[in-house]
């Protein structure tokens, strides 16, 4: 009846997940014969989305559905219960066991205890008979698929065996990491099926290590400032690149540089721009300096430096993707391994629970052991529910990224990631303090390794973004994707019709009262929950023991949403530039994700009923009277009002700016005198004497 | 005039009683002897002249303390006394009641309570003054102190002690110190006497006693030129003795909102002493640090070749013979980054006062067109290619989608951080969009500033040579026209002495 799909014509692709396909003659297709209801129904069943506005109908085929973000979702007042719930695991009993024992050699080869991380920490180097035994274990194929002669290992299972590797020594595991997640993965992403034969079966052997080249003096979370250039040869073979990339992982062991450069394109209208792109140098190629390596406070085995590219030829088939593509492939792929980096040093820290409880039994203060200390009790709980924190949410988002794999879906996870990565940097330094601390002074000497775990676990925070720049990222992500939503809403108290006017005053009506969530009542849409109170109160999936639990975060959940929409009605666009309204909301985001991924977490160990699932619950209680505290601290500090603080700060930086020093009067000080600024009184000494 | 005289015979009805009394008198006499040279002695005379015309009231005084007020004014010429017998006349009646307690001029009286502060010097008593440490600022209070004493609760004269208080505050070196304004305050009648009840809203609409109103403005207004730091004490004292309606609360309220930030904007505060041991191009350095402010400028100095100069030459008053230039970093790449084909312009000279001190500078800005926004939206006919794009979404020549859609570009330019963008407008949108359109009417074209210099030079040769001193560091420069625009300030035909400094008379 109708024609077949042929005549549509395609005019252009570029992206891998989704391609446009524009009809350019409308009479042809069959869906324009009929009305709007009707086309509507069509397009689904040849599995196209329509966009209507437009005269000439062009509309998307996807290929592939995206798993949707969950913490963006919460800005929209949504809270999806198949994302949280059920915790990811392995698909059964089978399948762990077989993964335990292949897990075996590498924990015989770390029992042995060959690393020697005391010494890997004073030399400031990893030797090379100890690269090789890796090598045979097989690290450095984990995540490279089994088609391209790797593991093929899910990231739960990656993240598992870094763990193991961290605790055996940091800097061998962000060594491995570094390669696996940074290197490998532009090639496994976005490269061609040449790219990838080529490279990837060689990484997996170890034969290679590839090393991310992204950093410079000028650029780091900023990669538009990038000064790196890629100038095409005059016969059209080679890609010259030139400029100076700094502090980069494995640079003296690797073989293969994946290196960001600027090109130049030309634009609609003649205008030249700059646009990044990637590209795949083997150091076979020549001209290319590597500098020494780095002097670190913490991680000093691992072998950072900066790396100088002299007109270094490159082939033009070296190039990943795109021309254009340059900007997402390093965003996306730091997006995915930020947190794998980050996450495996929860097993360091769980070492050091047990060294310090070792410890407590053993040293003796006023007549008693330190473990009959109150404070030291208190430390040591604090350690112990930090680490259950940083696992269950590490776990979580690695375990979507499996799931999206499963269900081949592309995965929208680059907010999760980034909550999980400043979530668990923060928590890991607050237990390496803690471990210091038990240890008193003598966790100030380099006899025990609390400050080695101290200076390590600084560089979490540092390290593929830094914890300022993320909170905002997260912040603006969910901003960003609520602000449709927002938008209709405020459009349509203002300008809209009657009808909507008057729902809008419901809706503000009913922001304005408290917990009227629980009752049953219009607009249950908007509200987040997850269903416990509204439909039944017996719910087969939820532990009854972790009900209160879960109306405790829908409460916040439903309080947060409305702060957002107070700030939007406020602040309007203005919002990008008030960060550190943007801070705390990152704040209570990460809070409400840490607190859904235990409490998902718990519900699994309760309903399987797996071994100390009490004290689980206890620790998953404890950590959420703790963050409610903190979220509602939060909340009210994000009323529309409460900007006095800032504008303090503000104006108190302004003139610390324009000064440029300390210049508040010394303690000692009775007198006004006016003290001019160094600076300036130079100046005018130079003035002065060129005068006489 | 006629209250006065009223007063006057309230004043006479309580007094009598003491005016008969012989041992004040003679305290009045030894007291008179301090005021022997200059003004007070006329004083004297008067008192002498009244008691022998008023014979209405009865003279009590003795004969001895007659004989020597009369040995003192033997020197005094006999044309003089005639005149002032016809002045005393006038008002003698109070000037006697005066006389009675302390001399009649209110010079006088100052000087009477000063040499009584500096007599009375006692260590217990000068306990109260412990905070201030200087010696002069001290005899100030303390002499307050005394008048208060003497003056009772009704505060008899205080007008006239007031407004000689505030003459004299250079003197006592407390114009400086908001301390003393609030003791000047005291010198008014407290609560009950300040004449109508003030706490009642209804009745603080109704001003009586004018002068005082008017007296307090004074005050606030020569306080407010003494930079003295005004609190809520002040105000509060105003609401007392004023009312929330007079002119004194209303300058009071004033000074107290714009006096703070008016500070704000002077962020590199110098005090007079410190400004008069300065040199003239010390002066314009830290004027133009004021007009062209950062602390990455660079400040130089050019000199200026006679040879250069045109007819006109420096007049007698100039002080600066150099150039004196200034230029921040920012400012060193705008000029960079400046188009070869549009000219500079030097403009001047325009005046700037550093406290007193007047300062002439010039600078070299771009054309203010170059800055002007082009024709809005809807005026404009839409090209062909324009229209394509938006009605398409591709590009008109290759028909290629664009990756942006809101921007129309084949590559757009990605951050790592989104921004939120709505379409409505916030509470925060409205509220400024209004200041928003009033600045875009009324605002002024202006030009990039590139540069600012300070001369006393009104020649262009002279400019030439600090256009010539900033190019090795510009190198655009010797690629740019320049044009010298003069131009005639209203400012540049004024004093040289800044209007601060003009002096009024306070006292006439």
């Amino acid at each position: 009846m109708y024609p077949s799909s042929s005549t549509i014509r395609l005019l252009s692709t570029f992206r891998k997940s989704s391609s446009i396909i524009a009809c350019a003659d409308v009479s042809q297709h069959p869906c324009c014969a009929h009305t709007c209801a009707k086309r509507k129904i069509l397009l689904k069943q040849h599995g196209c989305r329509t966009n209507f506005k437009r005269k000439i109908s062009v509309f998307e085929v996807e290929k592939k559905e995206t798993l949707k973000s969950f913490a963006k979702e919460i800005y929209n007042a949504k809270i999806s219960m198949n994302w949280v719930f059920p915790y990811p695991t392995l698909e059964g009993s089978k399948e762990l066991n077989e993964f335990h024992e292949n897990l075996k050699p590498i924990n015989d080869f770390l029992s042995t205890y060959e690393i020697n991380s005391k010494k890997l920490d004073e030399d400031a180097e990893i030797p090379k008979e100890l690269v090789e035994k890796l090598k045979k274990l097989g690290l450095f194929g984990m995540l490279i698929p089994e088609e391209y002669d790797g593991k093929g290992l899910s990231n739960m299972k990656f993240l598992k065996i870094s763990e193991d590797l961290a605790s055996a020594d940091a800097s061998v595991n962000m060594m491995v990491a570094s390669h696996n997640l940074l290197g490998a993965q532009p090639i496994l992403m976005f490269g061609n099926e040449d790219q990838k034969k080529k490279y990837l079966p060689k990484m997996a052997s170890g034969e290679t290590i590839a090393a991310f080249c992204c950093n410079e003096a000028s650029c780091g979370s900023d990669i538009n400032t990038m000064q790196t250039r890629a100038t095409l040869s005059d016969d059209g073979q080679f890609w010259l690149l030139s400029g100076e990339k700094t502090s980069i992982n494995n640079a003296d062991i690797a073989d293969v540089f994946i290196v960001f450069a600027k090109t130049e394109v030309v634009d609609v209208g003649g205008e030249i721009k700059d646009i990044i792109a990637a590209f795949i140098v083997e150091q076979n190629f020549g001209r290319i300096h590597i500098g020494p390596q780095e002097d670190k406070m913490g991680m000093r085995a691992l072998n950072t430096s900066d790396i100088i590219f002299d007109q270094t030829p490159v082939p033009v088939g070296n190039m990943i993707g795109e021309v254009r593509d340059g900007f997402k492939i390093a965003t996306d792929t730091l997006n995915y391994a930020r947190l794998g980096l980050v996450a495996g040093m929860i097993g360091p820290m769980r070492d050091a629970v047990q060294f310090s409880l070792a410890f407590n039994s053993q040293r003796k203060q006023f007549g008693r052991r330190l473990e009959d200390f109150e404070l030291a009790k208190e430390r040591i709980f604090r350690m112990n529910s930090n680490i259950y924190l940083m696992e269950s949410v590490a776990y979580l988002t690695m375990g979507k990224y499996d799931q999206a794999v499963e269900e081949d879906k592309i995965p929208d996870l680059s907010v999760e990631s980034a909550i999980s990565k400043v979530f668990c940097a923060q928590k890991a330094q607050e237990i390496a303090n803690d471990y210091v601390e038990l240890f008193g002074y003598r966790g100030y000497t380099r006899n025990f390794p609390c400050e080695r775990l101290f200076r390590d676990s600084k560089m979490l925070s540092l390290s593929e973004g830094t914890e300022d720049v993320l909170k905002l990222y997260i912040a603006l992500c969910g901003l960003q994707n609520a602000e449709g939503y927002l938008d209709k809403r405020l459009r349509n108290r203002k300008i809209g019709t009657v009808r909507q006017q008057i729902s809008s005053l419901f809706d503000e009506f009913r922001d304005h009262r408290s917990n009227d969530h629980i009752k049953k009542g219009f607009g249950q849409k908007k509200i987040p929950s997850f269903g416990l109170t509204t439909d039944s109160k017996t719910k087969t999936w939820l532990d009854p023991r972790l009900k209160e639990c879960a109306l405790t975060i829908e409460r916040l959940l439903l309080s947060f949403y409305r702060k957002v929409y107070r700030n939007i009605e406020y602040f309007g666009n203005g919002i990008n530039e008030e960060q550190i309204r943007l801070r705390k909301l990152a704040e209570i985001t990460i809070a409400l994700y840490s607190l859904l991924a235990t409490m998902s977490r718990c519900n699994k160990t309760l309903i399987l009923g797996l071994r100390r699932s009490d004290t689980e619950y206890r620790t998953m209680v404890a950590h959420l009277h703790v963050a409610y505290r903190e979220v509602g601290h939060l909340l009210e500090e994000l009323e529309k009002n409460f900007g006095s603080p800032t504008n303090d700060l503000r104006r108190i930086c302004k003139d610390l700016i324009d000064e440029r020093r300390y210049f508040i009067a010394h303690p000692l000080e009775l007198e006004h005198r006016y003290l001019e600024n160094p600076i300036y009184l130079q100046h005018f000494v130079n003035v002065k004497s060129l005068s006489e | 005039m006629f209250r006065k005289t009223n007063e006057c015979y309230r004043m006479i009805k309580f007094c009598t009683p003491i005016t008969r009394n012989s041992k004040s008198c003679r305290n009045i006499c030894n007291t008179m002897k301090y005021f022997s040279s200059g003004e007070s002695s006329n004083k004297i005379k008067k008192i002498e002249n009244e008691i022998e015309e008023d014979n209405t009231e009865e003279s009590v005084l003795q004969p001895v303390a007659r004989k020597s007020i009369i040995q003192m004014d033997e020197e005094d010429t006999a044309v003089e006394r005639s005149v002032k017998r016809k002045m005393v006349s006038q008002n003698t009646m109070y000037q006697q009641m005066l006389a009675e307690s302390a001399p009649d001029d209110e010079e006088a009286v100052l000087e009477y309570y000063v040499r009584k502060a500096q007599e009375h010097t006692d260590l217990v008593d000068d306990a109260e003054y412990y905070d201030v440490v200087e010696a002069d600022k001290r005899l100030f209070f303390k002499m307050v102190d005394m008048w208060i004493q003497d003056a009772g609760e009704t505060r008899r004269g205080h007008r006239e002690f007031v407004q000689v208080a505030l003459n004299n505050l250079d003197r006592f070196n407390v114009q400086h110190e908001s301390k003393a304004y609030l003791k000047i305050l005291e010198c008014y009648p407290q609560s009950e006497h300040t004449g109508m009840r003030r706490d009642e809203w209804f009745k603080s609409v109704w001003q009586d006693k004018i002068i005082d109103h008017e007296l307090g403005g004074r005050l606030f207004s020569i306080m407010a030129k003494n930079n003295a730091l005004i609190n809520d004490e002040f105000y509060n004292a105003c609401m007392r003795l004023f009312g929330k309606f007079s002119r004194a609360t209303v300058s009071a309220r004033q000074l107290i909102f714009w006096q703070p930030r008016l500070s704000a904007f002077v962020p590199f505060l110098i005090s007079k002493l410190e400004l008069e041991k300065l040199t003239p191009i010390e002066i314009a350095v830290r004027g133009l640090r004021q007009v062209n402010p950062g602390i990455d400028a660079s400040y130089r100095r050019f000199e200026v070749d006679s040879s250069v100069l045109n007819d006109k030459k420096l007049t007698p008053e100039a002080e600066i013979d150099c150039i004196i230039s200034v230029q921040t970093d920012h400012q060193r790449e705008m000029l960079d980054h400046h188009d070869v084909t549009k000219p500079l312009f030097v403009e001047g000279p325009n005046m700037v006062y550093f406290q007193n001190k007047k300062i002439q500078y010039y600078i070299m800005r771009t054309d203010p067109i170059e800055n002007k926004t082009e024709m809005s939206e809807q005026e404009r006919v839409l090209t062909d290619r324009e229209w394509w794009t938006q009605f398409y979404g591709s590009d008109f020549g290759t028909s290629k989608r664009f990756f942006n859609k809101s921007t129309q570009e084949l590559y757009s330019t990605e951050s790592f951080l989104p921004r939120v963008k709505l379409e409505s407008k916030s509470f925060v949108d409205l509220q400024q969009n209004e200041i928003i359109q009033v600045e875009d009417d009324t605002k002024p074209f202006e030009g990039n500033v590139f540069a600012v210099a300070a001369t006393d030079h009104k020649s262009i040769g002279a400019l030439r040579s600090w256009v010539k001193g900033l190019e090795p560091s510009n190198p655009k420069l010797s690629q740019l026209t320049v044009i010298f625009n003069e131009k005639v300030n209203f400012l540049s035909e004024g004093y040289k002495i800044g209007p601060q400094n003009i002096k009024d008379d306070h006292r006439g």
